[in-house]
């Protein structure tokens, strides 16, 4: 009778203990898609420096030996490498696409714009994968290397631009934010105008122009970064990096004009809690 | 034990005969050595240094002494400086207002915590050239 009553509890429990293990366990963590992208794309560049190591070292081996087992194995691990090469890369844009798709601060038609430019390159990817299984000697995977080479610099402005636009879409969400608090301040400044004293509101509507000023500001440093963004394509390697340089830098100054215009805002909103 | 050089009962000891030291002032004997110089010139040279030196370190005492200031005191001004007194507004509790404080504090946060150039949006820097010596 004991032992019958201990094992109508007994059961039931480790029903429940191990339903709520059994779930946890096989309940996916949930992660934003661009954090998934980017171990995977950590994953593919691990495996990558493996690829070319052993790559470099068969080259090595070959450029020593001139064994025809040297040429096969240097073959091989070369066909091995370009073919990681792409991947690495194929998960780097994707990395670009789930950024881009997490974003809300850049407009539909930019987004786009992104898109395609990466759809474009993941297109080129694929066609160049399929020439990589094809390679047959070494002059087949010099000459398909090549390919890789001779449109790299449309694929690192291509990558640059979209960087650079999610850049924007970053600052374009922090400027909306100003942009509401600012019109929240009008709002209550207009609304209690007759509450102050007369010294007190003219600073008030003097601090609001300046704030609005430091929102221009900020606008005309977006416009340039955008037109920087935009002239990206025809570009050597060397104009690239230098255009990157800039545009890095006119986001941190951008960003500069958002950091100071929200602190002109919070001493605002501190001005307003009294009447003098 | 009692030391013999401050003992009070020096002036009690028996005269007992002193031990011969050579007389300075004495021609040598043939065959001997010149005697030392005269200990009364050696002690009066040591007392002169000891005198020389101390005057030295007095007069460097002296003249590092600085006159002592006195700090002067603050006279207590008659009557206390009276605190401004700031009036809340007739917005600071509306519920407006409040959001906006709440807005701007989060807008603060966000500009400040954003990073510029994102580590993780950096391309992979690959070396191209399969470089091959056929």
């Amino acid at each position: 009778m004991k032992a019958s009553f201990n094992s109508l509890f007994v059961f039931p429990v480790l029903f429940i203990l191990l339903t709520i293990t059994g779930t946890s366990l096989f309940m996916p963590i949930a992660k934003a898609s661009s954090q998934q992208a980017y171990q995977d794309y950590l994953y593919q560049f691990d495996v990558y420096r493996q690829n070319y190591t052993d790559f470099k070292v068969a080259k090595n081996e070959y450029e020593k030996f001139k064994s025809l087992t040297s040429q096969t194995d240097a073959l091989h691990k070369t066909r091995v490498m370009l073919s990681q090469r792409d991947q690495l890369l194929r998960a780097y844009l994707l990395l670009l696409n789930e950024k881009l798709n997490e974003d809300q601060g850049l407009e539909s038609s930019q987004k786009q714009l992104y898109r395609t430019l990466l759809n474009n390159e993941i297109i080129f990817l694929n066609n160049h994968s399929t020439l990589v299984t094809a390679i047959g000697s070494l002059e087949d995977a010099d000459q398909t290397s090549k390919k890789l080479e001779s449109h790299y610099n449309v694929l690192q402005a291509s990558l640059r631009q979209t960087i650079g636009g999610i850049a924007l879409g970053e600052l374009a969400i922090r400027a909306k934010a100003y942009d509401i608090a600012l019109a929240d301040a009008k709002a209550l400044i207009n609304t209690y105008r007759g509450t102050f004293i007369p010294e007190k509101q003219s600073t008030l509507d003097r601090w609001v122009l300046q704030i609005s000023n430091t929102r221009s500001l900020y606008q005309q440093k977006v416009d340039e970064i955008a037109q920087n963004i935009s002239q990206f394509q025809n570009a050597d390697v060397g104009e690239q990096d230098r255009r990157f340089q800039r545009i890095n830098k006119s986001v941190g100054e951008a960003r500069q004009y958002l950091l100071d215009g929200s602190g002109y805002i919070r001493e605002l909103v501190e001005a307003l809690r009294f009447q003098n | 034990m009692e030391n013999p050089a401050t003992s009070p009962y020096t002036d009690l000891q028996p005269n007992l005969p002193q031990p011969s030291f050579p007389n300075p002032t004495a021609p040598p004997l043939p065959g001997m050595p010149p005697p030392a110089p005269s200990h009364n010139l050696i002690i009066a040279a040591s007392i002169a240094i000891i005198l020389g030196i101390g005057a030295v370190f007095g007069w460097k005492a002296i003249t590092s002494q600085k006159p002592v200031s006195v700090a002067p005191s603050p006279t207590p001004p008659p009557t206390p400086t009276p605190t401004p007194i700031r009036v809340f507004s007739a917005l600071s509790t509306e519920s407006a207002y409040l959001y906006l404080d709440a807005r701007v504090a989060s807008l603060s946060a966000s500009v400040k915590n954003y990073v510029v150039e994102d580590p993780s949006l950096s391309p992979p820097v690959l070396d191209l050239p399969l470089d091959f010596n056929r």
